[in-house]
């Protein structure tokens, strides 16, 4: 069977969009395929800057023809006296283009009726191609697409040429104003011009002699072999840097291998400038020697092949020397002060305008760590630490070096701090107070660094909340959705328990009288806010398990019990625990409890509430009730018993005491339900025991709410 | 003298700064560009020239090439920065509708100036063009030449505001790091501007280098903060008046003054971060309505 090629020839694509176009690419059109029944054998694609390519072996040429049987009135009135057919059943022959001939008798469970069979023929895989190829075009979700020409066509850059054969032959098909046909190009600057293509064969070879590597992964082989062979040259080891990978290897069709060197001298400045320079600003490489110590040379690729290396060498490190040289000159510039003596100009440095300076904001994220370090139980040389790196953490950013480089921001912080002679923890805390940057990110290590980070997503939350700037839609300009989530690992990880409108409560204070007026509605929304992203959170969390279950625990922890981050996720995840370890048992035990729980909801409806008192006892007078107000009694005392402790694990523990006495109930609970009528004709009867489900319903409730699970 | 060059393969003698600039009139010329000149209000960028500005609104084709002689206040270093001025030349180009092969035009137009792309490993890197203050963004590239950027290429898709019907092509060339690639030179002031009849050879510095000077001194020390505060607001009403009267390019030239006014001030330490962001934001706002009204009465 034959194959199907397809290449969109493009303007240089960005190096990051490349290798998530293929992948889409090829699952976007196997499902297409799917959907209608068209099969092969293998499907693959690859991309490079100038080019995506598709390949599917063995593609079905024609789709197998559609037999449907489609049933008709009823025989009855099919037919009329002389046997022919009457209106109605050839109103239905009809509209459904059927011949006469094509009718046949057959037995339903509604009787006999008419019917006939349908064929739909199969269409040529060739005319099915052209719009679903350029479906999935469309539908490449480039982070950014553009416009080109007239037809407001879309694409991440212009495409120019398309590539279609399906066999032998041509495919037509139209992008934009671009028509599909039977040639590609090579190498932009090796090899420009058009060539023939026949067949996938000869296409990858052609390519190869015309410099285009179309894997991204024969890209990277081809890069490291090169760059190990020149660094065994001066005795260098090859660090491949995989972030960095990512990008280099989709920089160009074919990678030459540039080995450069700079300047000794540049050494030594801080390591982490030359870095960011070489890596983000010109994706080259640092070379190390054996011993790991950073070398002066650099590894980059060129695209295309050097008519001369030392040029092309020399070339990139004159560049690199540019950017070293206002490297040196803004680290030499901030050194000239310490770290304390430049955090005086945070206070020109406008965090936002209604929440003050940069300085203020410093000035509150010190009041907080500090006031949540004591309720958490810091110890003096913690709380010191927070004391000493308040006022440093946010210094850098007045740095001439940050300014030139934001994604040093904290690094230069600790740099600068240890030189300064500051303690270690100090320096780390500096740097670390910015963790987690982003979903998945590392946490700090230190305590106090974790709590300087809290006190800071605190302040940035519950400030822009308070002055009505809380994210809409896709917006978040000040980050609160990655706050909140960062927060929420903090708590956790660290096991800080604080009821969430606690916590907003401290930074509300570290305001002053700023928001006094409306600390109610600030916390309330901010709250909300909090816990929506922990929902989110928890249900992650839970979710990478069995997602079936994750958002019913997680709603029925949030829905009762303390509004308190740390306690949440404990409840969550013993109930998620429990329900791993013996669902069935579980499954009977929540069943059980829902029931109570749902008729305690139903009566309370009305605004009643129902209270265990003294004066209900008098009224328990069958056996069964008696021995489940004992059973409740005993299980209340022992859940009430268990001592709060801090951390997630001592949390959990004691979680699973209370499920246990909540199970303890239910076997005396079952037995209840199956003797006694809940809904007593006697007010004071049917008082008493709504009062005692209400109270079982209770120490459920120090979990979860069952009714939700 | 172009073709011999090309022949060669290789620059093995050299292009003038002024050659070069000739050259690239020429090539756009003969591509089909009208030559316009430099805008006679300060700008920062060729962007800012009404030719693009207001140029690439609406659907009427526009293929223009010039100089534009770019300010910078705060950028200024008394010359004594081998690579930065507080005055420095673009060659802008804007092509609309885009033509199919604009990146070919483009590496012709390096070739014509005897700046072969293969000898330099031109590389097209990632660079989407954003100009929040003006309500403008395009998708496209820094042009690096051995590392360094010497050209912005970008697909305009909307300027002050307003989504572009004709998506257009802008070429930026910064034409003294090209110069200065093509002349081996590692400070601008040693760039050759050209050679006199007799031999004479007159550098960039010849013609610049005291400028430089003296401007940084009037960026940093001397420019008077009463009167250029004083002017922005002058510059602002009179645009204001000017929009009212339906004359949105007048309005634009104006628009320019407050710009520059605002950019030596800033340069003079002379705007807080609060008056910073007031600042752009009343210039973003006029520049849009200028944007707004020009096409409004072009339709």
């Amino acid at each position: 069977m034959p194959q199907l090629l397809f290449e969109i020839g493009v303007e240089e694509l960005p190096a990051l969009a490349i290798e998530p176009a293929a992948r889409f690419l090829k699952e976007d059109f196997a499902l297409r395929l799917n959907k209608l029944k068209l099969t092969y054998s293998s499907i693959e694609a690859f991309g490079t800057p100038r080019r995506l390519v598709l390949f599917v072996e063995d593609l079905l040429v024609k789709q197998e023809d559609q037999k449907e049987e489609i049933l008709g009135p009823s025989v009855s009135i099919a037919y009329g006296d002389n046997g022919s057919f009457t209106q109605s059943a050839l109103g239905f022959i009809n509209s459904r283009g059927l011949k006469e001939s094509d009718i046949f008798r057959k037995t339903t469970d509604k009787g006999e009726v008419i019917a006939a069979v349908k064929v739909d023929a199969g269409s040529f895989t060739k005319d099915l191609l052209p719009s679903l190829l350029v479906e999935t075009m469309r539908a490449i979700p480039f982070k950014k697409k553009m416009r080109w020409e007239a037809s407001g066509e879309m694409f991440a850059r212009p495409v120019r040429w398309l590539l279609c054969l399906f066999g032998m032959e041509l495919v037509p098909l139209k992008f934009a104003d671009v028509e599909s046909g039977n040639m590609s190009r090579g190498h932009r600057f090796m090899s420009d011009e058009l060539f023939l293509v026949t067949s996938k064969e000869q296409y990858l070879k052609e390519l190869a002699h015309r410099f285009v590597m179309l894997s991204s992964i024969d890209r990277e082989r081809a890069f490291v072999k090169g760059a190990e062979e020149k660094l065994a040259h001066i005795g260098a080891k090859f660090l491949v840097d995989q972030e960095l990978m990512a990008t280099v290897r989709n920089l160009f069709e074919y990678p030459f291998v540039i080995l450069g060197k700079f300047d000794e001298g540049y050494l030594e400045i801080p390591h982490e400038i030359l870095i960011c320079e070489m890596k983000n600003h010109q994706k080259y490489f640092a070379v190390y020697g054996a011993d790991g110590a950073m070398l002066p040379y650099f590894v980059c690729t060129a695209g295309t092949k050097p008519y001369d290396e030392e040029v092309f060498a020399k070339g990139n490190a004159r560049v690199l020397r540019a950017r070293f040289a206002d490297g040196a000159f803004y680290f030499a510039k901030d050194r000239e002060q310490p770290l304390r003596q430049l955090a005086d100009g945070l206070s020109s440095l406008i965090f936002e305008r209604e929440l003050g300076t940069v300085k203020e904001k410093s000035l509150r994220i010190e009041k907080v760590a500090l006031a949540l370090g004591q309720a958490f139980g810091l110890n003096d040389h913690e709380l010191e630490t927070i004391g000493l790196a308040a006022p440093l953490v946010k210094a850098d950013l007045v740095t001439g070096v940050v300014g030139q480089f934001p994604e040093l921001q904290g690094v230069m912080g600790r740099i600068y701090a240890l030189l300064d002679g500051e303690p270690k923890q100090v320096a780390e805390a500096i740097e670390t107070h910015y963790w987690p940057r982003f979903a998945g990110d590392i946490l700090p290590a230190l305590r106090a660094a974790a709590l300087l980070s809290l006190a800071d997503k605190l302040d940035t939350l519950v400030g822009i909340v308070a002055i009505g700037k809380k994210p809409a839609g896709n917006k978040d300009p000040f980050a609160l959705r990655r706050a909140a989530i960062g927060m929420v690992r903090l708590l956790v990880h660290f096991g800080f328990s604080m009821p969430v409108s606690a916590l907003i409560g401290v930074s509300l204070e570290s305001f002053g009288e700023q928001f006094r007026m409306e600390a109610a509605s600030v916390t309330s929304e901010a709250q909300d806010f909090i816990l929506q992203r922990a929902r989110g959170l928890l249900i992650e969390d839970l979710g990478k398990e069995n997602e079936d279950y994750a958002v019913n625990f997680a709603d029925s922890a949030l829905l009762v019990g303390s509004k308190d981050i740390l306690d949440i996720f404990a409840r969550a995840h013993t109930l998620y625990a429990m329900r791993m370890r013996e669902k069935d048992e579980f499954d009977s035990v929540v069943q059980t409890f829902k029931r109570a729980g749902n008729i305690v909801k139903k009566a309370e409806a009305s605004g009643e509430k129902y209270r265990l008192e003294l004066e209900h006892i008098q009224y328990f007078v069958v056996p069964v009730e008696i021995d489940l107000l004992r059973a409740v009694e005993h299980a209340k005392n022992l859940a009430e018993n268990q001592e709060k402790k801090g951390s997630f694990e001592a949390l959990r523990s004691m979680y699973i005491n209370i499920f246990s006495y909540v199970v303890m109930i239910k076997p005396k609970l079952d037995s209840f339900f199956d003797n006694v009528m809940v809904m007593a004709d006697d007010k004071n009867v049917r008082n008493a025991r709504l009062s005692l489900l209400s109270e079982i319903k209770q120490i459920a409730d120090r979990i979860a709410d069952f009714t939700h699970l | 003298m172009g073709r011999e060059t090309q022949a060669g393969g290789c620059v093995y003698f050299m292009v003038t700064f002024q050659e070069m600039i000739l050259r690239l009139e020429r090539y756009w010329a003969d591509h089909g560009c009208i030559i316009a000149q430099p805008c006679d209000v300060e700008v920062g960028a060729g962007t800012l020239n009404k030719h693009t500005f207001l140029r690439v609104l609406g659907d009427k084709p526009w293929n223009v090439a010039y100089v534009e002689p770019s300010r910078r206040p705060a950028d200024g270093r008394y010359g004594e920065n081998p690579n930065r001025m507080q005055h420095f030349y673009q060659y802008q180009v804007i092509l609309k509708p885009c033509p199919r092969d604009s990146q070919e035009l483009y590496l012709n137009s390096l070739r014509a100036i005897g700046f072969a792309p293969e000898k330099y490993d031109l590389r097209f890197v990632e660079d989407d063009w954003e100009h929040p203050a003006l309500g403008s963004w395009g998708l496209g590239w820094e042009v690096w030449a051995l590392g360094m950027e010497i050209t912005q290429f970008t697909y305009f898709q909307q300027n002050g505001g307003i989504e572009l019907s004709t998506p257009c092509c802008e070429l930026t060339y910064g034409l003294e790091r090209l110069a200065m690639y093509m002349q081996n030179v590692e400070n601008v002031f040693d760039l050759l501007w050209t050679v006199l009849p007799k031999g004479k050879k007159i550098t960039y510095g010849d013609v610049h280098k005291r400028d430089e000077f003296e401007w940084s001194h009037h960026n940093f020390r001397v420019a008077s903060i009463d009167m250029n505060t004083r002017h922005f607001e002058d510059y602002y009403h009179q645009a204001e008046i000017l929009l009212q009267e339906n004359l949105p390019i007048p309005a634009y030239d104006y628009v320019l003054k407050c710009s520059h006014a605002f950019n030596v001030l800033d340069a003079r330490g002379a705007v807080s971060v609060t008056e910073r962001a007031q600042y752009i934001g009343r210039i973003r706002s006029i520049a849009k309505n200028c944007a707004l009204k020009y096409l409004e009465l072009d339709n």
